[in-house]
């Protein structure tokens, strides 16, 4: 670096030689614009879109290619001889208690993972925006009995509703997603309801009403991309907190099925007491999971940086 | 102050309603009648005639109009009635008077812990901002929200057996009967949950004390020469702790929801335990009473939460 110093001088002398006129709008950004310049102030974001992105690979593979590849192995299969073997060339990341690849299922372990994280946040979010707006738009006594359902519903705590619900219809993969779902309209609703009414002050919502724009379409049309941007914020941050809400709820017997190879399964079936004798079993899927968390949040704060300043603070929940 | 506190008192009677009707809902109307449940058994394979259903719906009072069903198990909740145990077939109430009192202890002593460490990390991260303190404080900050806490339970016990070759006490003995036994057998379980719920309030903290620092106040008191840690100390921090008070029923849910998980890892035989049981044997009057105290809990610590805000902040109490 100290032989070039001069090397910035001729790049100056460039850019101020250029003739641009002095008073031209900026000219409207492209996305690839946006992105290189997210990729260049925001390194933590970067890595944690890196992570994200492999993530998404992975689970693509596991569940469309590798089927038909067969490059891992079956992780739905008890081998007699794999019980609780220590890692090894046969089995990378050990067997399991009941003779299970530790490493096929860790791999498989990501498509539910994301399956899981993706629908329900996605789901929750947009159920909880389109209350949320609903709420603000037509105000009044609509507004205040929706008010208080969410306060009701955002006074369980964390995981609480959801496990209840799972208790009602019983353990599987669609039901953790519906679960966590629901656990996730309350809070969503109040941040875009919070938005929306300030939205709804704006001259362009009365301009739109004024010339007889209906409600649906001032909603979707007007509202909807004035809130997008916290939305997304929100969905990336609910989503990290779905991977461990859904690793909680396992490991406690109450979402994916045993049998299913997830992260928080796999922690139950080897749990506290098998530890000392087969740390390669809850050792790989809590750091897969706080590996993957750890890199949508990082995604998730440096959205929160670009697109919504005013989130500060906030952050995923498990 | 007194409107206000009338107000926030009105709000809290309506939304108590709303949450016992959802979890009416979900644990009494979706599920379906009680009534045969229990004749199916627990997988449902059990046979049982017309005469011995009807026998037990009306033993139970499941014959009755659901709404009337409903407002008969509300008042009975407000007498602490919260009706009889399908699996262990005694009043529902009796476990909970054991078990809520560990599960309230485990949840204090993690706030506790989460507190005394959260809230001098946020300061210091935010008064050191930018440097190498701040970015490793942050970073601890962002893996403990990442870290699942019945993870952090799971390695607290691993450690303990590799370095000591010890584990904490099984079960559970009254912190007045044994104080030095409770303690041993409670303190790792408050400090894993302890730990996510410290990542959360030390953002926090982080971010209030931040935005005061910002203030013109602020500046004016640098400018006419006070010490900086007066400056810190005395004029940043008290409005810095406002916005972490308002957190506090937030962060107790937090704390509560994930001594489920942590009293499962450590054996601990608190109510979240009693309510993983209660899901396996679908046992749903304990089900439901103990979702109820969950959502009762944080509605009281957020009412007591808005009443102290209102106190301390007088922009709040004079609206």
């Amino acid at each position: 670096m100290a032989q070039q110093p001069d090397s910035q001088a001729p790049d100056l002398e460039f850019s101020a030689s250029t003739s641009e006129p002095l008073l031209a709008l900026p000219a409207k950004r492209g996305i690839t614009h946006n992105v290189s310049r997210f990729l260049r102030t925001k390194p933590l974001g970067t890595v944690g879109a890196t992570i994200a992105a492999l993530l998404i690979i992975l689970a693509v593979y596991v569940k469309f290619i590798e089927p038909t590849v067969g490059l891992i192995a079956d992780p739905y299969k008890p081998l007699v001889s794999r019980i609780n073997v220590a890692p090894s060339a046969e089995a990378w990341f050990g067997g399991d208690k009941i003779g299970r690849d530790v490493y096929a299922r860790l791999l498989n372990g990501a498509w539910i993972s994301l399956y899981v994280g993706l629908l329900s946040s996605f789901i929750g979010t947009t159920i909880g925006m389109a209350v949320g707006i609903a709420s603000a738009y037509w105000g009044g006594k609509f507004d205040l009995v929706v008010q208080r359902v969410i306060d009701a519903m955002i006074a369980f705590p964390g995981i609480i509703l959801a496990i209840a619900i799972m208790a009602a219809l019983g353990a599987s993969i669609n039901n953790v997603v519906f679960a966590l779902s629901v656990s996730y309209i309350p809070s969503a609703a109040r941040i875009i309801r919070s938005q929306a009414l300030a939205i709804n002050e704006m001259d362009y919502i009365l301009a739109a009403q004024a010339v007889g724009v209906g409600t649906m379409r001032t909603m979707v049309k007007y509202i909807v991309p004035n809130v997008f941007a916290i939305y997304i914020v929100i969905t990336t941050f609910h989503l990290g907190g779905a991977i461990i809400s859904e690793a909680s709820l396992s490991f406690l017997g109450v979402g994916t099925p045993p049998n299913e190879p997830s992260w928080g399964g796999m922690l139950n079936s080897s749990s506290s007491q098998y530890i000392a004798v087969a740390w390669w079993q809850p050792i790989f899927p809590g750091a897969a999971i706080i590996i993957v968390v750890f890199a949508w949040n990082l995604l998730g704060d440096a959205l929160r940086d670009v697109l919504d300043p005013r989130l500060r603070g906030t952050g995923a929940r498990g | 102050m007194k409107a206000y506190v009338i107000k926030r008192t009105l709000m809290f009677l309506p939304t108590m309603v709303l949450l016992t009707v959802i979890v009416f809902t979900i644990l009494r109307i979706v599920p379906g009648d009680p009534a045969l449940l229990i004749l199916g058994g627990e997988e449902g394979e059990e046979d049982f005639t017309d005469e011995e259903l009807k026998k037990l719906q009306a033993k139970l009072g499941t014959d009755r109009h659901i709404a009337i069903q409903y407002a008969d198990w509300v008042i009975s909740m407000a007498r602490l009635d919260f009706g009889d145990s399908y699996h262990y077939n005694n009043p529902v109430s009796e476990d909970l008077a054991q078990r809520v009192p560990i599960s309230l202890q485990l949840t204090l002593m993690s706030l506790i812990i989460s507190g005394v460490v959260a809230i001098p990390l946020g300061v210091f991260s935010a008064i050191k901002q930018d440097t190498w303190g701040d970015y490793i404080s942050r970073v601890i900050t962002l893996i403990g929200l990442a870290t699942p806490n019945f993870y952090v339970g799971i390695m607290t016990i691993f450690l303990l057996v590799l370095l000591f070759g010890w584990i904490p006490p099984l079960g559970y003995v009254n912190v007045w009967e044994d104080p030095w036994i409770n303690t041993q057998q409670l303190i790792f379980p408050a400090m894993a949950l302890g730990t996510s719920g410290m990542a959360f309030l030390a953002r926090v903290t982080r971010s209030a004390m931040l935005e005061v620092l910002n203030e013109d106040y602020i500046r004016t008191a640098r400018s006419k020469g006070l010490a900086e840690k007066i400056v810190i100390y005395r004029h940043a921090l008290k409005n810095a702790v406002l916005p972490v008070v308002t957190i506090f029923g937030l962060a107790l849910g937090n704390a509560a929801s994930g001594s489920v998980v942590t009293e499962i890892v450590f054996s601990v035989p608190g109510m979240g335990r009693l309510l993983i049981e209660g899901v396996q044997h679908r046992d749903y009057p304990m089900i439901q009473a103990i979702i109820v105290i969950f959502g009762v809990m944080v509605l009281v610590a957020n009412l007591f939460t808005d009443l102290t805000y209102a106190w301390l902040n007088p922009r709040i109490r004079y609206e």
